[in-house]
């Protein structure tokens, strides 16, 4: 088997007596795009942000690329090549879009992969992270906006704003909560198209949504959370027809079309 | 330490529960640091002194008046200032720190007020309102305001507990605290409730300010100003919010503090408070007694 | 002549310019989202450091501030290793208890400061020009400081903490640079204040000095650095200006901040952005410490339910949700 992009054992993290996710196991090998799908308060944010650290582990180990993160501080696993998106959209209203973007390269070194944190920084390495915002910000079709401040863009294209910061730094893998949410038809099909031209590029990705067609379509493996345990997993049409995943679903509130 | 020492650790603690109630009841329920409070204590105070400076009246009248206004002043700052702010400011961390400094604000209104009213004089409330007497209490010296702030306090202090654990509008203060957001859902107005919790609050003060200045037999402007820190100091060991807290929190602290007087030196007395707040947010933020929201889920 | 207006308002103009000092120093903190009112505490440091080291020892004027911003920058590390994950109301309070502690020192070590009298006669030996030139310097510094990276790390630390850790920004150590600086710019502000103004006592060290600096940045607007340095003139001339007032000055200086603070938390700085607004037609939104975008834009909003998906400044905790039991 080919050396896992990360590797989650037997993760839990429990607020006080809530189990928000219960014990979960799963591997994602590089390159692939993968789905997280499960209904509403089933855990998926809470495996994200356990994942990027930003809630701590009750149990379990994190193992990214090669090293455990399970201990790090977000900062230190971002460092380490993992970017997200949030379920609702954080953008600076106080800064352009190109800013916005351009925070996530502003520690973008030469020689050590760019992580490591150091004082001043070269012109050379400088015109690398302008650079990288200029293609970020091309990639997600945003290159005419750079000027505006997010407050005057609509929502959907705020959302495009978050994928472009989450993709500057080139991370290895990328985590989605829930990004086509709340988007138009169109939309939904632009960002979809756009995830999977990163998947061709090598990019790893771990998306949450709730659309299942789109998931359907997109995704290569999916994981169906349920009361925070994973409780089928697969590829997306075989596993989205299993009885207990049906259950799963349509036993509880289907918000699909929000 | 003898016993009347710890007499007097109760008199103060009773003044410092009747300060940090309200000061805790608006920070835990409406977030809101009422850096005023200190002012609006004051107030009260002075109140008693401006009607009772031609003629004498009980203190059964004075203080329930002063309680009243002082509640009213509470409440006029909820409505020209901190409603406003949080109506604006979306993010909790700025409309704090803008209630905080508006509340500062407001608080040195008070002051200068009071300063012009007063001429910067020392003033005091008409003897003839409540005249002191030396009694004894168990073989301990006291006097009997003594005896009516601690009954006043342990009054105000079971009221205020039971009202919050028992009453129906003690149980929508507690959801208000917990989730402002959906609390408008279940038909309780969030804002009719912050203007009573804001009564309440400043009329907590108004009784405390009062019976202060009877008891130090004297009303001046900055009168509150060294109680904020000392009920900050309270808060954070009760835990905000925790009304119980605070009353415990307060008589620790007058214990702590006659403790140092006795001990050390008077003038290191109130490093005791200021020390105490850093000591404790490093070590134990969540207050000494109560446990983390998460905790208790 | 303005020679002869300079000579009248010498006192003030020197009151304005460490009162720039101070408020660049609340401001920074503000701006980067560090509640921090510990810089009264420098100033007395700072101040206190400079007096006893070139009255009772004699040293020259600029070593003996050095002492004082290198004493304030350690004493300023400790207090963000100590303090440093609390937050908002938490950290505000708590550094004003050091404020505070600080003025018990000042009035009980009395070898050193003088007791609760003060310090009289400290030589007086910078001029108003060179003071002048020392604060040109610093806001320059500070224009440089806060463009490019540095400036966007500390608009993501403020609005949004985990964002910021997110995206890669150490924010820990970020607070702890934020601390340092603000001390420095502090003790700055006092050491230059003893030499300036030849006396120092610890009352000028106490809630007092905090509310005031406040003041200057609330009105000079905290968006933009150069609202501190508005702030601290408009605030210094104030008295002058309302000395019509009389009797009802101070009540007249309390309201203004309260009106300020709650209708206008922009300050002048937003006000003038939003002149420049209407006059170009396209305005950069005004976010400060006590305001955020919707202020400026739409007045009924009230809090919004931040979405569950994190853990909303959990429950009574002053520390951030993320480091509650993080304790690395
Ligand atoms: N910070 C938190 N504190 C307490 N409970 C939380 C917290 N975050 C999430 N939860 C709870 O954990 C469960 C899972 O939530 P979440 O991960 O957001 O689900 P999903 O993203 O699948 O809708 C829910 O019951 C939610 O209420
Ligand atoms: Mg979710």
């Amino acid at each position: 088997m080919a050396e896992s992009m990360l590797s989650l054992d037997d993760v839990k993290v429990h607020f006080g007596g809530v189990r928000a996710v219960d014990g979960i196991s799963i591997a994602l090998e590089p390159g692939k795009l993968y789905g997280i799908v499960g209904p509403n308060g089933s855990g998926k944010t809470t495996l994200i942000n356990a994942i990027s650290r930003l809630v701590p582990l009750t149990d379990g180990t994190i193992t990214f690329d090669g090293t455990v993160v399970s201990r790090m501080r977000p900062f230190q696993v971002s460092r380490e090549g993992l970017a997200r998106t949030f379920q609702a959209v954080r953008l600076l209203p106080t800064l352009t879009v190109r800013d916005n973007v351009r925070v996530a390269v502003d520690r973008m070194r030469d020689g050590d992969g760019g992580r490591r944190g150091r004082w001043r920084r070269t012109p050379a390495e400088r015109n690398r992270a302008e650079n990288a915002t200029d293609v970020a910000l091309e990639r997600l079709h945003l290159t005419q906006l750079a000027g505006e401040y997010p407050e005057n863009l609509p929502f959907g294209t705020q959302r495009r704003v978050e994928i472009a910061r989450a993709i500057a730094n080139r991370p290895k893998l990328l985590l989605l909560d829930e990004p086509i949410a709340g988007m138009n038809r169109e939309e939904r099909t632009e960002i979809a198209e756009i995830m999977k031209s990163l998947r061709d590029d090598g990019l790893t990705q771990l998306l949450i949504e709730h659309d299942l067609r789109i998931v359907l379509s997109a995704c290569d493996h999916i994981f169906v959370m349920n009361f925070g345990k994973c409780v089928a997993d697969g590829p997306p049409r075989e596993t989205a027809a299993r009885p207990e995943v049906q259950e799963a679903y349509l036993g509880r509130k289907h918000d699909g079309g929000a | 330490m003898n016993a009347q020492d710890l007499l007097n650790v109760v008199v103060i603690g009773s003044i410092y529960t009747l300060f940090a109630m309200g000061l805790t009841l608006s920070w835990g329920v409406l977030n809101i640091l009422n850096l005023a409070h200190g002012a609006i204590f004051m107030f009260g105070g002075l109140l008693a002194y401006l009607v009772t400076q031609d003629s004498a009246l009980s203190l059964w009248i004075v203080m329930p008046m002063s309680m009243v206004v002082c509640g009213l002043i509470a409440v006029l700052l909820e409505l020209v200032a901190y409603r406003p702010i949080r109506r604006r400011v979306a993010d909790l961390h700025a409309s704090e720190l803008a209630t905080l400094i508006a509340s500062i604000g407001a608080g040195a209104m008070l002051v200068a007020i009071a300063e012009n009213v007063t001429e910067n004089q020392l003033v005091g409330i008409n003897p003839e309102t409540f005249v002191v007497e030396q009694t004894s209490f168990l073989g301990l010296r006291t006097t009997n305001l003594e005896i009516v702030i601690v009954a006043i306090a342990a009054l105000l202090s079971v009221t205020l507990t039971l009202f919050i654990t028992r009453s129906r509008h003690g149980r929508a203060l507690r959801a208000l605290a917990q989730d402002p957001y959906t609390c408008g859902l279940l038909g309780i107005s969030p804002d009719r409730m912050a203007a009573a919790t804001m009564f309440v609050s400043g009329a907590l003060a108004g009784a405390a300010g009062v019976l202060l200045a009877m008891q130090l037999n004297t009303v001046e402007a900055r009168l509150g100003e060294p109680l904020l820190l000392k009920a900050f100091a309270v808060i954070i060991l009760g835990g905000v919010g925790s009304v119980q807290g605070a009353i415990a929190a307060a008589f620790l602290l007058a214990l702590a503090e006659t403790f140092t007087d006795v001990y050390a030196s008077t003038s290191v007395r109130d490093a005791v408070a200021f020390g105490l707040i850093i000591v404790l947010l490093l070590f134990r933020p969540q207050g000494l007694f109560s446990r983390v929201a998460w905790q208790r889920a | 002549m303005l020679s002869d207006w300079f000579s009248d308002n010498e006192t003030l103009i020197q009151a304005a310019l460490a009162g720039a000092l101070l408020a660049y120093s609340f401001q920074i903190a503000l701006r980067a989202g560090v509640f921090t009112l510990g810089g009264v505490g420098f100033w007395a440091i700072g101040g206190y450091t400079t007096a006893y080291l070139v009255t009772e020892r004699e040293w020259a004027t600029v070593p003996a501030i050095g002492v004082g911003l290198l004493l304030s920058a350690v004493i300023g590390l400790g207090l963000a290793l100590v303090l440093g994950r609390l937050r908002a109301l938490y950290l505000a309070m708590a550094t004003v208890a050091f404020v505070l502690l600080v003025q018990i020192v000042a009035i009980n070590w009395e070898d050193v400061t003088g007791g609760a009298g003060g310090l009289f006669g400290i030589p007086v030996t910078v001029s108003t020009t060179q003071v002048f030139l020392v604060v040109l310097v610093v806001s320059i510094a500070l224009v440089f400081f806060e463009r490019g990276a540095r400036g966007r790390t500390i608009e993501a630390m403020r609005l949004d903490e985990q964002l910021a850790q997110s995206v890669g920004i150490d924010v820990v150590r970020e607070r702890h640079l934020i601390f340092v600086l603000s001390s420095v710019l502090a003790a700055l502000s006092g050491g230059i204040s003893a030499v300036m103004f030849n006396t120092l006592a610890p009352e000028q060290a106490g809630f007092h000095l905090i509310t005031d600096t406040l003041m200057m940045v609330v009105i000079g607007g905290a968006a933009a650095w150069w609202g501190a340095l508005v702030g601290a003139i408009i605030v210094t001339w104030l008295p002058e200006l309302l000395r019509f007032a009389e009797d009802y000055r101070q009540i007249i200086e309390a309201a203004i901040v309260v009106l300020v603070i709650v209708y206008a938390p922009e300050g002048i700085v937003g006000l003038v952005r939003r002149v420049r607004g209407l006059l170009s037609g396209r305005r950069p939104p005004t976010a400060t410490p006590f305001a955020d975008i919707a202020a400026a834009t739409s007045p009924d909003r009230g809090h919004s339910q931040p979405e569950a998906e994190l853990p909303p400044a959990a429950g009574r905790d002053p520390r951030p949700a993320t480091q509650a039991r993080n304790p690395d």
